[in-house]
């Protein structure tokens, strides 16, 4: 009994030890930050934009771009406001609550953290007889315990209370990093997360700075304030859409080679079965796939796509080391023209319709919105990572709409919130 | 359009109220669309002749191919012709009351029955040109009265479907101007005998191709006809293609508008955000539509 109480208690040290080590590399990671540029790294929000090349000649791509962005911030800002508590409320938790369509895989993930942090809902019986057992005569009342027992029992209770203490560093850290990352504090000072506060600053300024119709290139700066009790400060955020232009080929066989790829066993058993692959070399060791990849990256003259799966790579150890989830990764951009899609969906057997096909090539190439832009009709679907229904809207109107104030902010979170679309631009 | 292929285009059954309602959507749209466009363009043009060239040049060749229109121009002849239409419509629509059945079937369909089909087809594809057409002069004499910059009112798929169409639309308006008798009367002449594809040729050998087709509409472009094309879409279509027609009047309405501004050198910046936002909305169904057509076909 002793032993594993020892291990226990060797086991969280150890714990703790790898934590400290992980943030002492931070803190020194952003104490040797030698550029203003790196320094605000987390003030630059950039993501990918693959553009066709069939389409860069058109004269309303600037306008296109505009959208895109307006689009990409409506996201961004409405994932600053969702990182954060109000008070007690975690406010991710209780609007999924009241969300129609609710997340399976996220609501597991909530479920198994806060089993750890022992703030799960008791579905489970975790109940401990390992120092006795429930008296038989009433189940009310437990067996009187020796005073060994006793003893064990209190240095359980602390060793609990450690766990918990580490895993709230952790959770703490999250925030205490999201801070300090927008220009204030230290790194490693650890703020608690659900004194703090955050959110989008007065609503009509910032509309104003959205909706200016800014050089591509710059960008469009945005204000997030940060709140904890009476502390307050406000941090401009340059969100910069990077335009690649990719050849139609290239995007077509990047987009298609990887949906593809991640072709499900099912369907890859039927491929060996009709003699499309082998079976040790492609259905084992998948060579097949490996093969493909390297012919897309052989093909991404750009190096936009290696770019994309270089940022997976990175967020997903900058996930591990902090602790926060990297949500950001799959925020890549795509615009393609009607003619590639209809290359895609001729290569890969899909449609761009169907949301299933649609949700496998988001998947496969970290894409958050792709547009199709039909130049014969000046027509442009943009379809949302997550949202079945497509916005589809003729390039006049976008133009119109960008001509005055620009794509209306607001408008684009209030449809978001909803788990729409925006019908209207 | 080739007999064959506007036969294999068929559904192999529809009903008779299908053809009614079209000849009455055609109707809507020249009475309702058309014929008030023309009438306020008349007015707006009157004594006037055309300021920008490629609007000139279209009134220079409609002239051409159809000279009796020579003292009045496109917009007169157009008028002239588009007013003569109801009458028609309301003959054909007679016509098919008396000789199709209530559900038509593709192996009843007769040479006549097929010629009346034709015949709504290429009404409803003048029509539309028509519509087209005319928003684009007006934008072009706009731009030109104005000195401004012209900012295309159709998507380049309907500019390049205007360029494309140009001789077709002149050939049928050519055709739409026969005497409303003389186009009864043709109709009549063609023999009512079913139409089997193996065997076109061989009854064009022995009738002989005027009896067949007196109306010469096997000449004229093929244009792909959704009505008889269209299962569960149908309903669908229709009210797609109504909206059409009610933006698209909305739109001519504001572009004769502008150009009448533009003649007494007034501009105004309400009216041009009005027709932009409206363009907008027209290209939008009209691309419904285009999709509804290519998914059919």
């Amino acid at each position: 009994m002793l032993n594993m109480t020892a291990a226990k208690a060797a086991g969280v040290a150890a714990l703790q030890f790898v934590l400290g080590v992980a943030k002492g590399v931070l803190r020194s990671n952003s104490v040797k930050t030698d550029s203003l540029v790196r320094f605000t790294r987390a003030t630059r929000v950039e993501p990918i934009a693959l553009v066709d090349q069939r389409l860069v000649h058109l004269p309303y791509m600037g306008d296109v771009m505009q959208t895109m962005s307006s689009i990409f911030i409506g996201y961004y800002l409405q994932a600053v406001s969702l990182a954060v508590n109000v008070g007690r409320i975690n406010v991710i938790r209780l609007l999924d609550s009241l969300n129609p369509h609710r997340d399976v895989a996220d609501a597991s993930a909530a479920f198994l953290t806060d089993s750890l942090a022992g703030k799960a809902p008791k579905f489970l019986s975790t109940e401990s007889y390992m120092f006795g057992l429930p008296s038989l005569e009433s189940l009310e009342t437990d067996l009187e315990r020796d005073l060994f027992a006793e003893a064990a029992a209190r240095k359980k209770q602390q060793d609990e209370k450690n766990m918990k203490d580490t895993l709230q560093n952790i959770a703490g850290s999250k925030v205490g990093k999201f801070v300090q990352s927008q220009g204030q504090g230290d790194v490693g000072e650890e703020v608690n997360p659900n004194g703090i506060r955050g959110g989008v600053s007065n609503k009509s300024d910032l509309q104003k700075l959205v909706t200016e119709a800014t050089n591509l290139s710059v960008g469009k700066l945005i204000e997030v304030t940060i709140e904890d009790g009476d502390k307050k400060a406000t941090f401009p955020i340059m969100v910069r859409v990077i335009s690649t232009i990719v050849n139609g080929p290239t995007l077509v066989h990047i987009l298609s080679d990887q949906s593809r790829w991640y072709a499900t066993a099912k369907e890859r058993f039927h491929m060996w079965r009709a003699g499309q692959l082998e079976f040790v070399r492609d259905l084992v060791l998948c060579q097949d796939l490996i093969d493909e990849h390297r012919r897309a990256l052989l093909n991404d003259k750009s190096g936009a796509y290696k770019e994309i799966l270089e940022r997976r790579a990175g967020n997903a150890v900058a996930s591990a080391m902090t602790g926060t989830p990297s949500v950001a990764t799959a925020s890549n951009i795509v615009v393609l023209s009607k003619q590639s899609a209809k290359e895609i969906e001729q290569v890969t057997g899909g449609r761009f319709t169907d949301v299933k096909f649609r949700n496998r090539l988001f998947d496969r190439s970290y894409v958050m919105l792709m547009a199709v832009i039909d130049p014969e009709w000046e027509q442009i679907t943009i379809y949302h990572r997550g949202i079945a229904l497509p916005t589809e809207m003729m390039l006049k109107e976008l133009k119109a709409t960008n001509k005055g104030t620009g794509p209306d902010i607001s408008e684009i979170l209030k449809a978001y919130q909803l788990g729409q679309s925006p019908s209207n631009l | 359009m080739n007999l064959k292929s506007f036969f294999s285009s068929l559904l192999p059954s529809f009903e008779r109220s299908r053809i009614v309602e079209d000849i009455e959507l055609i109707r809507k749209e020249v009475v309702e669309v058309l014929l008030p466009a023309f009438k306020t363009a008349l007015a707006t043009m009157a004594g006037k002749t055309w300021a920008h060239n490629e609007a000139n040049a279209f009134n220079s060749t409609f002239i051409a191919a159809l000279p009796q229109f020579r003292q009045v121009g496109f917009l007169g002849g157009a008028q002239r012709i588009f007013a003569d239409l109801p009458a028609k419509l309301d003959a054909i629509d007679k016509m098919v009351i008396e000789i199709f059945a209530k559900d038509v079937t593709k192996d009843t369909i007769t040479y006549r029955k097929a010629a009346i089909l034709q015949y709504l087809d290429t009404v409803r594809f003048a029509a539309k040109y028509t519509g087209r057409m005319l928003l684009r002069l007006t934008a072009l004499e706009t731009a030109a009265l104005n000195k401004s910059e012209f900012s295309e009112p159709l998507s380049p798929a309907e500019t390049s479907w205007l360029a494309a169409n140009q001789s077709a639309y002149l050939q049928v308006m050519k055709l739409l101007a026969q005497h409303p008798k003389d186009l009864a009367a043709l109709l009549e002449e063609i023999p009512d005998i079913a139409v089997v594809p193996d065997r076109v040729d061989l009854v064009k050998q022995t009738v002989g191709l005027d009896k067949i087709d007196p109306l010469k509409l096997n000449f004229l472009p093929p244009t792909f006809n959704p009505i008889y094309g269209l299962r569960l879409m149908y309903t669908e279509y229709q009210v797609k293609r109504y909206e059409e027609q009610v933006e698209e009047k909305r739109l001519l309405e504001l572009r004769l508008l502008a150009m009448k501004e533009a003649h007494s050198g007034k501009q105004d910046a309400r009216l041009a955000q009005q027709i932009e936002y409206t363009e907008g909305r027209l290209q939008r169904l009209s691309y419904k539509i285009a999709e509804m057509e290519k998914h059919a076909a």
